[in-house]
């Protein structure tokens, strides 16, 4: 034991203070000789440090390794209580050799005093640099959440501004819907015509690009159905446009020829927007002249046909290739008018093609022109107001949940 | 060794020094206060250099000896002294889910962990997660550099176990 008590002694030298404790140990990690500054050890000399001290524990392995290369460890402030002696030590572990054993001093430094103010330094230090970012992060949040708030309150705003500028234009268009109804033909004027009529008119949207039109000349009857191009409120300035036409047609120009109409309208469309090239509109009509007298029908058509029924037989007379307007086919256009005798309880049909187009079914297709026509054979013989329930009940079930797909118009005539 | 059942005489103990390292401030003492003591406090106290206490966890019949050194935060790991790091077994980089400052140098904190002790298990870990909303919550971790494992609160102790548990088998396995 001399020769470690020499060992601690050469080591006392150093750092020979109340401050520092020392604890010399073997090989193996045994207790061999301490000073006892902060805590005495002797009751535990010869047994393993290892069994007492977490901190040696945990770093067994590391002690071990220590050889002539790296003989020493440091650990800087070291907040674990020395037994019974709280406070923040400075732990040094040396390997040393004598008389070929090895032996491991551990120092403990108590460095508390001076920690105290480190401590103080470095907890203000903390404390502000937590608080700062703490602040910064909630005034950059306060900001967004502002800026959040305004952009929302501009999102309300612009909503609000253009729900009123919708519910104006809405305004607007329902007010055109009337003017567009007032000029639609009413039933009583129909009624002129002398025949039994229906008018089956459901527009897509409020106001229509499908328009019907009458009038009576003399002994003559004359009906049109057309449909503008597009739907909505282009189609119906069409629809305006249109119905001007047929009206110069025959009130100026005293045209009572359903072709010489045809080719009226055409002319009139092709003057009217000579002068724009992008305006390529124009409408599909079909146009009925009925003579009460001769008990007969003209017709002629411009991509519109004529289905008539007669004797339980559906007939189709197809309308010229061309619509009336659009394209300009300014010399190619030879449109033809056809004349029918007709009988008691002949049903003749004029109609745009919005019924046929309109999608639904399990598939979602178009309903389609064979469907039609076979649903206009089959209830032709049935009075007027029914049809007219039975299109409108076939059509709804038809389109399900879709939207309409086009403006409809259907009118029919009974001799 | 201690004396156990279950056809089995002696159980195999291990002693583990598990880390803690991380920005200050981020809950490392209060996380290793709620493991061991099952204790909180809301008061910060900074650690200046080294806190370590002992914690007993018995997985697979085997009693693992968890050391925990709670080591003193700082802005960069390279500031820790390398003493600290020295025979550690798994390490548990924490940060603050609130404070975005201690998540932004994960990438390089732990390229430099892992040129220290290399081949250590390691988890992250964002704490404090009783002080955010869910949806706060999802915003903070779109914003994270790396994925993190746990997302703990010393506070009411979420996670708390499971983390160092986890972090054990990972140890032992």
């Amino acid at each position: 034991m001399t020769e470690i008590q020499d060992i601690l002694l050469e080591y006392q030298q150093y750092y020979l203070s109340q401050w520092v404790q020392f604890v010399l140990l073997d090989q193996e990690g045994k207790i061999l000789d301490s000073n006892h500054s902060f805590a005495d050890l002797s009751h535990l000399y010869g047994q393993s440090i290892y069994l007492f001290n977490p901190f040696l524990e945990s770093i067994q392995s590391v002690i071990e390794a220590l050889d002539d290369h790296q003989s020493e460890l440091f650990f800087p402030r070291m907040e674990i209580p020395f037994w019974d002696k709280e406070g923040v030590f400075d732990y040094t572990i040396k390997r040393i050799r004598c008389n070929d054993q090895v032996f491991y001093i551990w120092t403990i430094e108590d460095n508390t005093a001076h920690n105290q103010y480190l401590s103080l330094v470095q907890q203000e230090r903390n404390d502000t640099y937590i608080q700062n970012e703490l602040l910064q992060l909630k005034t950059q949040n306060q900001i967004l959440k502002e800026e959040v708030e305004k952009q929302t309150a501009d999102i309300q705003a612009q909503k609000a501004l253009i729900e009123k500028q919708k519910e104006d234009i809405l305004d607007s268009i329902r007010y055109a819907q009337r003017i567009q109804n007032a000029i639609l033909p009413t039933q009583k004027k129909l009624t002129q015509v002398n025949f039994e009529t229906m008018i089956f008119y459901r527009p897509k949207d409020i106001v229509s690009g499908d328009f019907y039109w009458a009038t009576r000349i003399d002994n003559k009857a004359i009906v049109a159905v057309a449909d503008c191009t597009g739907h909505g409120v282009p189609g119906a300035f069409m629809s305006i446009v249109g119905q001007n036409m047929l009206q110069t047609a025959i009130n100026a120009q005293k045209i009572f020829s359903p072709k010489q109409m045809l080719e009226s309208l055409d002319t009139q469309m092709l003057q009217l927007f000579e002068n724009d090239d992008r305006v390529h509109d124009g409408m599909d009509i079909a146009i009925l002249a009925i003579d009460n007298q001769e008990n007969t029908i003209t017709f002629a058509g411009a991509k519109r046909p004529l289905y008539l029924i007669k004797g339980g037989s559906f007939q189709e007379i197809k309308g010229a290739p061309y619509a009336i307007g659009g394209h300009h086919i300014l010399h190619g256009k030879s449109f033809e008018e056809f004349t029918l005798q007709v009988q008691p309880n002949d049903v003749f049909y004029l109609c745009s093609d919005g019924y046929a187009d309109q999608f639904g079914g399990a598939e979602d297709k178009k309903f389609m022109l064979k469907n039609f026509k076979n649903l206009l054979l089959k209830i032709h013989h049935l009075p007027f107001d029914l049809q007219h329930d039975i299109l409108l009940d076939n059509l709804l079930a038809w389109q399900g949940e879709n939207k309409q797909t086009d403006d409809i118009l259907i009118v029919g005539l009974r001799f | 060794m201690l004396l156990f059942g279950h056809n089995k005489l002696f159980m195999q103990t291990i002693s583990k020094k598990v880390i803690l390292i991380g920005n200050f401030g981020v809950g490392k003492t209060s996380l290793t206060r709620q493991f061991v003591f099952q204790k909180f406090a809301d008061e910060y106290l900074t650690t200046l250099g080294v806190k370590i206490d002992k914690k007993v966890l018995i997985i697979n019949e085997i009693q693992a000896n968890l050391i925990i050194w709670d080591i003193a935060g700082e802005v960069s790991q390279t500031k820790v002294p390398k003493s600290y790091y020295l025979g550690a077994n798994g390490i548990i980089y924490v940060f603050d889910l609130t404070r975005p400052s201690t998540f932004k140098h994960i990438t390089e904190d732990l390229d430099y962990i892992k040129q220290v002790l290399p081949n250590v298990p390691y988890i992250i870990v964002g704490n404090k997660k009783d002080l955010l909303t869910e949806e706060q919550l999802q915003d903070t971790i779109a914003q994270l550099p790396l994925p993190c494992e746990y997302f703990t609160s010393a506070k009411t102790g979420e996670k708390v176990e499971e983390m160092f548990y986890d972090l054990t088998q990972k140890m032992i396995s």
